[in-house]
């Protein structure tokens, strides 16, 4: 089952590198919470039913270790959002409007709280409400009065950075 | 910046951070050898290791009551009547509380998972916070009882063994000494109940304390039930 296991997460590595993303402003939290969902992932492998798909499975249980995952006091968060650096994009494909954009997504992104944070992801992911209901495990309604009110606090976050 | 710029900007951002950050299975492997415990697991550990230090201590406790003391003391003590079935309630306190805490604590634990919806897995992981933290204030507890019947038991006695010093009864012994050896006892029994609790609350809200707010905060957050919005 491990090798099972390893090969199925090496293939959608993505969905818990784009948790991690949008949870942590520094590399050492990015690398504790991606070992944190793995561990968690494997533990409840063996309850995932091919009834549900897995991408769907795997975002819940990534955005939901992001969520309530300890964090250590000692780290101090950085209350700008990511380092400039971290964001800066390589030299081939060097777009200031681009980098500028990612910049101000970051700055605003990092202002939600966790629950917004997971909407916003899954938004982001062009996930449909139904699926981002599935996934939250909160109802579609909710999602969509969730989302208006996210735009609205993400348009205002980055009118202000603007 | 609008939405479709937004959607554009995060795809850019997260097919480039999924570049630089992209590993091997072999790697992943190793990261999967060397977790460690979460903050709930390790919670979860404590708590196991406390009911069984204090399953011993109630143990003890009961057993000397019942069987050592009577083994080990020559000319046992004899304590007034009324002391026995205070005795026996303190027991069966201790005993009931812990019992209800071990059924309350294997509930909780039973009750959720990562994969469980959110609001599941907060309220589980909230209900385990507080479970450790009432696990020390039931260790509180039980000794506080303890010392509590033996500190009575102890007045008694040392009332008696004056008395019969000063060659009279009880009621011989003038009240105020009555009260002072009472009053004393409390000046030192009261300060150690009130510093072991803000001692305990404070530890636990140094460790746990920020952590436990933030994740009430979420579950609001997802019980809100505001009246819908005009959806767009």
């Amino acid at each position: 089952m491990e090798k099972e296991f390893l090969q199925i997460i090496t293939e959608n590595q993505g969905i818990i590198h784009k948790v991690c993303s949008i949870y942590c402003d520094m590399e050492e939290d990015r690398r504790d919470l991606f070992q944190e969902i793995l561990v968690q992932l494997w533990k409840s492998y063996p309850s995932f039913r091919s009834e549900s798909k897995f991408s769907t499975w795997m975002y819940r249980v990534a955005l939901n270790t992001a969520i309530t995952t300890f964090k250590k006091d000692k780290r101090k968060p950085d209350k700008t959002g990511f380092p400039f650096d971290n964001i800066q994009l390589i030299d081939d494909v060097y777009d200031p409007e681009a980098e500028e954009q990612i910049r101000l997504l970051n700055r605003a992104v990092s202002q939600l709280t966790g629950v917004e944070k997971s909407i916003i992801l899954l938004f982001l992911e062009d996930k449909k409400y139904e699926e981002i209901a599935v996934i939250t495990g909160i109802t579609q309604n909710y999602v969509r009065v969730k989302m208006n009110r996210i735009k609205k606090k993400l348009k205002l976050l980055m009118i202000i950075e603007e | 910046m609008d939405i479709k710029d937004l959607k554009s900007a995060w795809n850019t951002y997260s097919s480039m951070e999924l570049s630089k950050h992209q590993l091997g299975k072999e790697t992943i492997g190793d990261l999967m050898k060397t977790r460690t415990k979460t903050v709930v697991d390790r919670i979860d550990r404590n708590i196991q290791i406390g009911i069984l230090i204090l399953l011993v201590y109630i143990a003890y406790v009961i057993l000397d009551d019942v069987y050592l003391s009577k083994l080990f003391l020559k000319n046992p003590v004899e304590y007034p009547e009324w002391l026995i079935p205070m005795d026996v309630f303190s027991n069966l306190l201790i005993v009931s509380t812990y019992l209800i805490f071990v059924f309350r604590y294997f509930r909780v634990k039973r009750s959720f998972s990562s994969d469980n919806e959110l609001h599941g897995l907060l309220s589980g992981i909230i209900q385990t916070l507080k479970t450790y933290r009432r696990m020390f204030y039931l260790a509180v507890i039980i000794l506080m009882i303890n010392l509590i019947v033996s500190f009575i038991a102890g007045i008694c006695l040392g009332i008696k063994l004056k008395a019969e010093e000063l060659g009279g009864g009880v009621s011989h012994l003038p009240m105020s000494k009555i009260f002072l050896i009472c009053g004393i006892g409390l000046v030192i029994l009261v300060p150690i109940v009130l510093l072991s609790f803000l001692l305990l609350r404070w530890g636990f809200n140094k460790l746990y304390g920020r952590y436990l707010i933030r994740l009430n905060e979420t579950l609001l957050e997802l019980e809100e039930t505001d009246e819908p919005e005009v959806v767009e």
